[in-house]
């Protein structure tokens, strides 16, 4: 089990996570929602030692995790220019020998003797996520893995969650989309003014989806009108 | 709209300025004296419109590789009056060279120039390479910055190699070349790779910055083998030479690297760095501050350290 407790992180004087708990069990996809800045990916990069806590524990399985046990793939991924994918994949495969980069490929169908310069938004994200998944590690975090993918690869990336989920992985996955994280996470918690604020199972994601479409602006229409202006 | 702007540029500056630090901007300040004495010393020996066409064509150059225009155009009526005070402020030193020597000619034909510049409606947008023309062996591969980075610079690698064999009759034209090439592999630091980078040489931050070093220096030397020889063998009396050059170019791959790890945070591309280089580069041309880049050296060489213990 991934656990976290009391979890402060501040950027200088910024607070941005504030006595933050949180679990996630292992064999599991939790999901986690929030609005824009509310310390997401910070929190991510926290559990993968990015950032150091200013105070707080995080554990897994008992024990201070370490950034080997964790595959993450990020929400902007780095690639080196004039890289091709097939030499972005052979770097992990020093490693992994055993990764089969071409019966992957058949899944994903990138073309990897291009530079990956050349790579649209959403096939960087299958190229890094490949790479991330040659690890095998036992923690897996995807920072909005479903910005850019087209309905087609959606689906498979579901898919494949949902088997290494069953391979007892613990999956957290961030998601701007709400309908992609209900239909495939466990739990979902809702992270605000640096705490999880409310943690969802998932019988209760009617209740999630009222409280993150609450609408409160009312005067947005005099906003409108006055561009004009 | 347009002083908001040359605000921010103003920021900007300052702003690279207040990161490489006080003793660092003194020291600059230092080198710039005779650098900016040596260009008003050449300025003088050349005709007043060479050096004024000169310098439009460099500022043509920065004008048609902008990629902000269209940005430019979406916040201002009259974008060429940004371009305009932009390029008058990087030409004001020639300008006033210009006035100062009594040429008035060429201090009107620069602006004429810069203000037709300014008004150039185009963007260079080359169609780039899809894949590569030649493949690496896999081993190679793991030293990503090389593959990238001969990749982005094979355009003036190339040319620079062939001309040091081929000038090779001429005492400098190797160590130049030699000078060149050490230089252009500088770039190859700038961008920092994703932290599962690190670790995939599994090792601790000492043994990786050793590791990094020693592979770029072999990896250039090997390459470079075919010039010093070359060298040894037409001018041999000038071994000593030939060491010197040798020993300035390996200093830059060892603050290139460290200068990179000391800074380094997974998946940016660390601009500032170029800067700074750029600067040790220029101490090591003037004997009073020579001694600069290897002190830093081995500064950077601390904080990578330091630095690289947090991720690895």
């Amino acid at each position: 089990m991934l656990e976290i407790k009391k979890l402060h992180v501040a950027y200088g004087e910024k607070k941005v996570l504030t006595g933050l708990d949180f679990t996630a069990n292992v064999g599991e996809i939790t999901g986690i929602v929030g609005l824009n800045g509310s310390g997401k990916t910070t929190l991510l990069n926290t559990i993968y030692s990015e950032i150091k806590p200013r105070e707080g524990e995080i554990t897994f399985d008992n024990q201070m995790i370490v950034p080997t046990s964790i595959a993450y793939l990020k929400t902007q991924n780095f690639f080196y220019q004039r890289i091709t994918g097939a030499e972005y994949l052979d770097l992990f495969r020093m490693q992994h020998p055993n990764f089969n980069v071409e019966e992957w490929n058949a899944v994903f169908r990138l073309p990897l003797e291009k530079w990956v310069d050349s790579y649209s938004t959403g096939m960087k994200k299958k190229l890094a996520f490949m790479g991330i998944l040659s690890l095998n590690r036992e923690v897996i975090i995807l920072d909005e893995p479903f910005n850019g993918l087209d309905l087609e690869t959606n689906e498979t990336l579901k898919n494949i969650l949902k088997i290494l989920r069953s391979k007892q992985k613990t999956i957290l996955v961030t998601s701007h989309i709400l309908e992609t994280l209900t239909t495939i996470c466990d739990s979902i918690y809702y992270l605000n003014d640096g705490i999880m604020q409310h943690h969802f199972e998932a019988k209760d994601y009617h209740q999630l989806e009222a409280l993150l479409t609450k609408f409160e602006y009312d005067d947005l229409d005099r906003l409108v009108e006055g561009l004009g202006e | 709209m347009l002083m908001t702007i040359l605000i921010i540029r103003g920021r900007q500056f300052m702003r690279i300025l207040a990161e490489i630090g006080v003793v660092l901007f003194v020291l600059l300040l230092l080198v710039s004296f005779p650098l900016l004495m040596g260009v008003l010393a050449q300025l003088s020996d050349m005709p007043p419109m060479w050096a004024v066409a000169i310098t439009l064509v460099l500022i043509l150059s920065i004008h048609l590789n902008r990629q902000d225009k269209d940005f430019v155009k979406l916040i201002l009526k009259r974008p060429f009056l940004m371009f305009l005070t932009e390029y008058l402020v990087l030409v004001l030193p020639i300008g006033i060279w210009n006035l100062y020597t009594g040429n008035w000619l060429a201090a009107l034909a620069l602006i004429v120039g810069i203000s037709v510049v300014a008004c150039v409606p185009v963007t260079l947008r080359f169609r780039k390479r899809e894949r590569p023309l030649l493949g690496f062996p896999k081993t190679f591969i793991r030293h990503y910055e090389w593959v990238s980075g001969l990749r982005k610079s094979v355009v003036w690698m190339i040319p620079t190699y062939i001309l040091g064999a081929a000038l090779s009759g001429f005492t400098a034209a190797i160590p130049v070349a030699l000078l060149v090439l050490g230089l252009i592999t500088t770039d190859f630091y700038m961008d920092c790779e994703p932290r599962i980078f690190l670790e995939l040489y599994n090792g601790r931050a000492r043994s990786f910055l050793r590791k990094k070093i020693l592979a770029h220096l072999m990896i250039f030397w090997l390459a470079c083998l075919p010039l010093v020889i070359l060298f040894l063998i037409f001018h041999h009396v000038y071994w000593y030479v030939l060491l010197v050059v040798m020993f300035v170019v390996s200093v830059f791959p060892v603050l290139s690297i460290t200068l990179k790890y000391a800074s380094y945070q997974p998946n940016i591309r660390l601009t500032q760095n170029a800067f700074t280089m750029g600067l040790m580069v220029a101490f090591l041309c003037f004997p009073f501050t020579q001694p600069v880049p290897l002190v830093m050296a081995a500064v950077y060489y601390r904080r990578a350290l330091k630095n690289l213990k947090n991720y690895m």
